[in-house]
């Protein structure tokens, strides 16, 4: 048998090799050359790979240390790399099936594996930036689609202890940090360098789906937006109305998520004229999430006649002119409507008349906002006639009055109710009954729903529910073996048991 | 050369003959199973004992045995764990070699996952020796993999 003239067997038997080679780190031994092409069956092919086999499996099972004997003929193999006769593909089998604990370690094996489990790795959170510029990033992974790269743009010292954390974002703060409150715009990168990060990732990864970044700038955006058409995850801190420039040319973004403004952290302006260039570029949002963003009845509305996909608006944190709530009206599709952590809902909505509903919203969700406005509260409740699943939870001045304003949502199936703690069962109880199609109903936490307060009506009211979950006592979570919970002399709280 | 189904009237044998000479009987459903015995069926004629030059008599019958079952629709856990407990590692590996040769899916699909499980949570040496793989990472390459592991990035759980 003479090797050359198989290798150039090879190249006409088989004008398409194996597409998951070439192995860029290793030289082509003429080991691989035949070894790669197992898969198929060419009876040259078969021949070589026999005799291997055949070596293979007359040597004994305890294997010598590794020498590189891989270059000699066949027949005087002695020990050989088992992997070897494996293809990438099939290689890449077997390390797909191990538990992403265990990149790590297979990453250190050989330079091919390191390759073939880079290839695996989908997502990734960058934590230093000299990964992302220096190439390294792109090198060792070359198929991602899921990026996070906020912790990276953030200039992060590592020893600090002091740990400063919101519900957008988190990081580590110098205890020689200056003492106003902008401490994520003191230790973040510049612009420029974020910019170029995001355009040397977006450059080499074109099947970017999911991308998360702070303090980027137009430029940046607009360089993914070119190179990854298939993007369609975005979360953007820092963001401005300049910013959403770039992000109108994402046309295929389904699910946005916008940071302007987040207290202690970085200030920065989302407001009318940046929510409708967003609304005339991402045509296809299904799901958007404004925090800590300005705006007012014509951004939001912009929002909603133009992006006539989307399903769930998240407000959160708003700071938002009054008389926005009419706006959510146009949002002809709206599934969804979230507010969170909001001080204001809308002081001063407007008209009755001119409110308008979702025709098709499902679901209203609150939690965290203040509800004492009697205005806000009714409008909200208005604008949401349609829902048919309303939670509410942790939220603060919610109390029966205000409550009774949710009557005029006729269609509620199902009801949530935690944290609400100047809720009587009277206030509920006059509200549930007004609901005819209530199907499932959970009261947990709420001080002052008692037990002893259900009348008789209510009562038969729940015989009718599919689902009740009626712990509106705290107390009822402790186990019942506990006598009670008392402070000690120290401060600290100890159980007595029975 | 031409050998015939000489058993049952019902259900056709394949009569296979591996790299070493030896032939092996099996039924034409459980052929079906292995695309690459098929194809050669359909070029070939089932009439012809089929060669397969990269499969040898160690480990044909335990194929044969594997998809005895199947085609019955027998495979359970327990018969699977049967199955692998006394291969040792190499036998595992050249049934794993000889599977996907064969193109026979579900053998390979399982033996895959056997081999993964073999491997999990064991340390790079014991990967190493398992496949005899060498390590070509210089100390200073592997430290500074180890280095961007630890501050250069982290992974995503799914939900996050």
């Amino acid at each position: 048998m003479s090797f050359s003239s198989e290798k150039k067997n090879h190249h006409s038997q088989n004008p398409n090799p194996n597409p998951t080679s070439p192995l860029k780190k290793r030289g082509t031994r003429w080991s691989d050359l035949w070894l790669k092409h197992t898969t198929k069956s060419k009876p040259l092919n078969q021949m070589v790979v026999a005799a291997a086999m055949q070596q293979l499996q007359s040597l004994s099972s305890p294997r010598k240390s590794n020498n590189n004997n891989v270059n000699t003929l066949i027949p005087n193999f002695s020990i050989i790399d088992q992997t070897l006769l494996l293809s990438d593909e099939l290689l890449l089998k077997i390390l797909s099936k191990l538990p992403d604990s265990q990149r790590n370690s297979n990453s250190l094996v050989c330079k091919r594996w390191l390759n073939l489990q880079g290839r695996l790795v989908r997502s990734i959170r960058i934590l230093d930036w000299n990964f992302v510029l220096s190439g390294r990033l792109i090198h060792r992974f070359p198929n991602l689609n899921h990026v996070d790269l906020i912790p990276g743009c953030l200039i992060l010292t590592q020893s600090s202890n002091i740990f400063l954390s919101s519900n957008v974002l988190n990081m580590h703060i110098d205890s020689g940090s200056s003492p106003n409150w902008f401490f994520c715009e003191e230790n973040m990168l510049p612009v420029e360098v974020i910019d170029n990060g995001l355009s040397a990732l977006a450059n080499a990864c074109p099947n970017l789906r999911r991308v998360q970044v702070i303090g980027a700038s137009e430029m940046g955006l607009l360089s993914v937006a070119e190179e990854c058409p298939t993007l369609q995850e975005l979360e953007l801190q820092k963001c401005s109305d300049n910013v959403l420039r770039g992000i109108a040319a994402c046309g295929n973004l389904q699910i946005l998520k916008l940071v302007g403004n987040v207290d202690g952290f970085y200030g920065s302006v989302v407001s009318d004229i940046g929510l409708t260039i967003l609304a005339q570029g991402c045509k296809r949002l299904v799901k958007l999430e404004l925090c800590g963003c300005e705006g007012s009845f014509d951004g939001i509305k912009a929002i909603g006649k133009c992006c006539q996909m989307l399903e769930e608006l998240t407000l959160s944190d708003h700071r938002m002119d009054d008389g926005w709530l009419a706006g959510v009206s146009y949002c002809e599709n709206l599934k969804t409507l979230r507010l969170t952590s909001c001080k204001k809902i809308d002081l001063n909505p407007g008209l009755e008349e001119y409110l308008g509903s979702c025709p098709a919203l499902e679901r209203l969700h609150l939690q965290k906002c203040q509800l004492r406005d009697k205005k806000s509260v009714s409008a909200l409740f208005s604008v949401c006639r349609a829902a048919r699943e309303i939670i509410i939870q942790d939220c603060w001045g919610l109390d029966n009055g205000l409550f009774g304003f949710a009557t005029v949502c006729r269609r509620v199936k199902l009801l949530y109710v935690e944290g609400c703690s100047l809720l009587t069962t009277e206030g509920l109880e006059s509200v549930i009954h007004s609901w005819k199609e209530l199907q499932s109903l959970r009261v947990v936490s709420c001080k002052h729903i008692k037990d002893s307060e259900i009348s008789p009506s209510l009562a038969t009211l729940f015989t009718t529910l599919k689902e009740l979950k009626w712990r509106p006592d705290t107390k009822s979570l402790l186990p019942s073996s506990l006598r009670g919970i008392s402070m000690g002399k120290k401060g600290g709280k100890f159980f007595k048991r029975t | 050369m031409a050998q015939e189904a000489s058993s049952s009237t019902s259900s056709k044998t394949i009569s296979l003959k591996t790299g070493d000479g030896e032939i092996f009987e099996i039924e034409a459903s459980a052929a079906k199973q292995m695309k690459t015995v098929q194809r050669l069926i359909d070029d070939l004629g089932d009439d012809i004992t089929i060669p397969l030059h990269n499969v040898f008599s160690k480990e044909l019958p335990k194929i044969i045995e594997y998809y005895k079952k199947d085609i019955t629709g027998e495979i359970t856990k327990d018969f699977e764990a049967e199955f692998v407990k006394d291969l040792n590692d190499d036998e595992v590996k050249v049934l794993f070699l000889a599977a996907n040769y064969l193109d026979a899916n579900k053998l390979f699909e399982f033996l895959s996952q056997n081999i993964a499980d073999r491997l999990e949570s064991k340390s790079v040496e014991y990967v190493r020796k398992y496949f005899g793989v060498e390590n070509d990472f210089t100390p200073e390459e592997e430290s500074k993999l180890r280095e961007e592991r630890a501050w250069s990035f982290r992974g995503i759980k799914e939900d996050e």
